[in-house]
């Protein structure tokens, strides 16, 4: 049975007057155990691969797109539902023949592999019309943990521009679906969206050669989630207004947008399946002032999975006079505060590049040096190296290169979201 | 429900935290006698209304108000998110409220930017000050930004008496229906803008005086040696 917790790490002193309370709380799962077989219902897995005619330019692409479906075909468990959709023009299904998804067994597992190789490229892509297809697959099998792998090499326009925004209301809440872009011809921008609004990781892969281990991962990591799904449930008092809620590790991604209200003053955040793993929350709420001396509940942040509430935590507000105590901000607030920044100085530094505008690019990408050198974000500051020369990280000083692989331009801006975690004081 | 009753007369199942307002029930009491009042916000200094009356204090001013009241009929005062008047001290009872015609309300949050000091910090003749905040709601169409001068009968909305930096009518935020823009009213030392999620630098330029600039929330308008307005959809 999985376990859950959930550790709030804040300042919670304010001065006279102040209102805005920040706190990360941190929630932690253990014992997760296998997806579908933890007593939330099966499971259900599609594969979506582009089978556009770019795919074969170079064929390498193609070719890896097989071997890698069928790597994650043979990582999923049986007893799963299954189904993987050729996209091109149109979702086609592959496998099964028949209408609807099928039960994982060896028999099922040998017959997908053998479609697999049939994949061929031709066509135009369509990817709202991929989405719109795995959501009715999975409105088939009605069951509560549907993920989605979608792989694509090129950008939407074999469909008309609302034909994904709508294919992704329709989805969401339905499936999770990790986005994976091959190649240097697709947008960033589209696929970040897909993954944002269902729940999903995205993350280039420059050489079809890496395609089959990433596919191999992530399909294990989905299969590894035994908790179908978990919402954090924030209660915030009354005249207070939550200002966001924001996942900042491992990932930065604001979950403000998604909230449903479930009571006059709670609201309720998805998060997807869980497998044992951690992730942490920024959560602000202005409140209303109260008089110097009182203390009072500012959020109460509960993980709620099967509609129980599994862990809780407290954010509390007390005003004081004591500039020594309302003064100081809390390191892990802090720390995610700057990763927040962190990517968006990277997107935006990165969009103004794109534009022509150097001068603020380099502002940008100079900030996000600093943020990244100072909060010892390794990874960013690897992938920030190969788009600008860092003549000093301290102040953040950068010149933008001359010649940018275009991949690894793509690799900065999808990989921007991704955080440290701060290094807790033992 | 149980009978547990918070300091500001709410029920609540939670014995320890009030369902409602969030205040504290048991434990240590605090140093402020609790009022009696309906309305969380409104956790009073004068605690004079009996806790039966549908009234409550503003905290601000004093005034008892009717519970239902959003904002205080005498300063202004904002129940709902206890965000002070605008220029609390000089406002009139005859003031204009909230423009009917927007939905969206303005918060401006003036601080003390240690970073905007460190490249504007010549314009003035002492060292940065603390850090200090404080927030402004707009309730008209205009609010002028500058520094109080009685002989000169200016008194703006938003004072940054101390900023030597800053002219004494410096600039102006418009409001025009939900949009709000900024205007620079040729100030001595310019005023600057940088939209929400990016940093002051360098190369940041002044925007053209007389020509309104549209904010979005979460944009800095700097302006002076160290003060930095940040514009919020309160």
């Amino acid at each position: 049975m999985a376990e859950f917790t959930a550790e709030v790490f804040q300042n919670e002193f304010l001065a006279e007057g102040a209102t805005d309370v920040h706190a990360v709380v941190s929630v932690a799962c253990t014992g997760a155990g296998t997806a579908g077989q933890s007593g939330h219902g099966e499971a259900a897995e599609i594969i979506i691969v582009d089978t556009s005619g770019s795919m074969d330019m170079p064929s390498s692409k193609i070719v890896s797109a097989r071997r890698a479906a069928k790597v994650a075909i043979g990582e999923i468990v049986d007893g799963t539902w299954f189904a993987v959709i050729s996209g091109h023009s149109v979702a086609q299904m592959l496998y099964p023949s028949h209408p609807g998804m099928a039960k994982m067994t060896d028999v099922t597992r040998r017959e997908a592999t053998h479609m697999v190789d049939a994949l061929r490229a031709g066509g135009a892509t369509a990817i709202g019309a991929w989405i719109s297809a795995a959501t009715e697959l999975f409105s088939q099998v009605q069951t509560a943990q549907c993920h989605a792998i979608l792989l694509t090499d090129g950008k939407i326009e074999g469909e008309p521009a609302v034909a994904l925004p709508r294919a992704l209301a329709d989805a969401q809440g339905k499936f999770q679906c990790d986005c994976r872009g091959i190649g240097s011809d697709w947008v960033v921008d589209e696929l970040r969206t897909i993954a944002n609004a269902l729940l999903g990781t995205v993350d280039i892969i420059a050489k079809p050669d890496d395609l089959e281990a990433d596919f191999e991962a992530m399909m294990r990591t989905s299969m590894s989630r035994g908790v179908a799904d978990a919402r954090l449930r924030v209660w915030a008092p009354q005249g207070s207004e939550v200002l966001f809620v924001r996942q900042v590790a491992p990932a930065v991604e604001d979950l403000t947008a998604k909230a449903t209200q479930v009571g006059p003053l709670i609201r309720e955040y998805p998060t997807g399946a869980w497998s044992d793993e951690s992730r942490d929350y920024h959560v602000a709420v202005r409140v209303p002032v109260a008089p110097l001396g009182n203390e009072r509940l500012a959020a109460r942040v509960e993980v709620v999975v099967n509609d129980e509430v599994v862990a809780k935590s407290l954010v509390k507000a007390t005003w004081s006079a004591d500039a020594n105590l309302t003064t100081r901000i809390d390191p892990a607030v802090a720390h995610y505060t700057g990763q927040a920044q962190l990517a968006d100085a990277i997107q935006k530094g990165l969009a103004a590049k794109a534009a022509g505008d150097d001068r603020t690019a380099t502002v940008l990408l100079g900030e996000a040096a600093k943020i990244a050198h100072d909060s010892g974000n390794e990874d960013t500051t690897r992938l920030l190296a190969k788009v600008v020369d860092v003549v000093d990280a301290d102040t953040g000083t950068v010149r933008l290169k001359g010649n940018v692989e275009r991949t690894d331009e793509m690799a900065l801006d999808t990989r921007s979201t991704k955080t440290t975690r701060i290094r807790r004081e033992p | 429900m149980t009978d547990v009753v918070c300091p500001n007369g709410h029920h609540s199942a939670d014995p320890e935290w009030c369902d409602t307002c969030g205040a504290r029930i048991g434990g240590p009491p605090a140093e402020t006698p609790a009022a009696a009042n309906p309305e969380p916000a409104a956790a009073t200094v004068h605690p004079v209304a009996p806790p039966s009356a549908a009234r409550v204090d503003c905290p601000n001013c004093g005034l008892s108000n009717e519970a239902a009241n959003l904002f205080c009929e005498q300063c202004g005062y904002d129940f709902t998110t206890g965000q002070a008047p605008p220029s609390s001290g000089s406002s009139t009872p005859d003031e204009p409220s909230a423009t009917p015609d927007s939905t969206v309300k303005w918060v401006v949050v003036v601080e003390v930017d240690p970073a905007w000091f460190a490249l504007k910090g010549e314009l003035a003749d002492q060292a940065c000050p603390p850090a200090s905040s404080s927030t402004v709601t707009l309730t008209q169409h205009t609010a002028l930004i500058g520094r109080s001068s009685q002989s000169r009968g200016i008194h703006p909305e938003i004072a940054l008496d101390s900023d030597t930096g800053v002219s004494r009518r410096h600039a102006q935020l418009v409001r025009d229906g939900d949009r709000l823009s900024v205007m620079d009213l040729s100030s001595t030392n310019g005023t600057y803008l940088v939209e929400a999620g990016s940093q002051p630098a360098n190369e940041t330029e002044a925007i053209e005086p007389g020509v309104p600039k549209e904010l979005h929330d979460g944009d800095r308008v700097y302006v002076g040696a160290w003060s930095r307005l940040t514009v919020r959809i309160g």
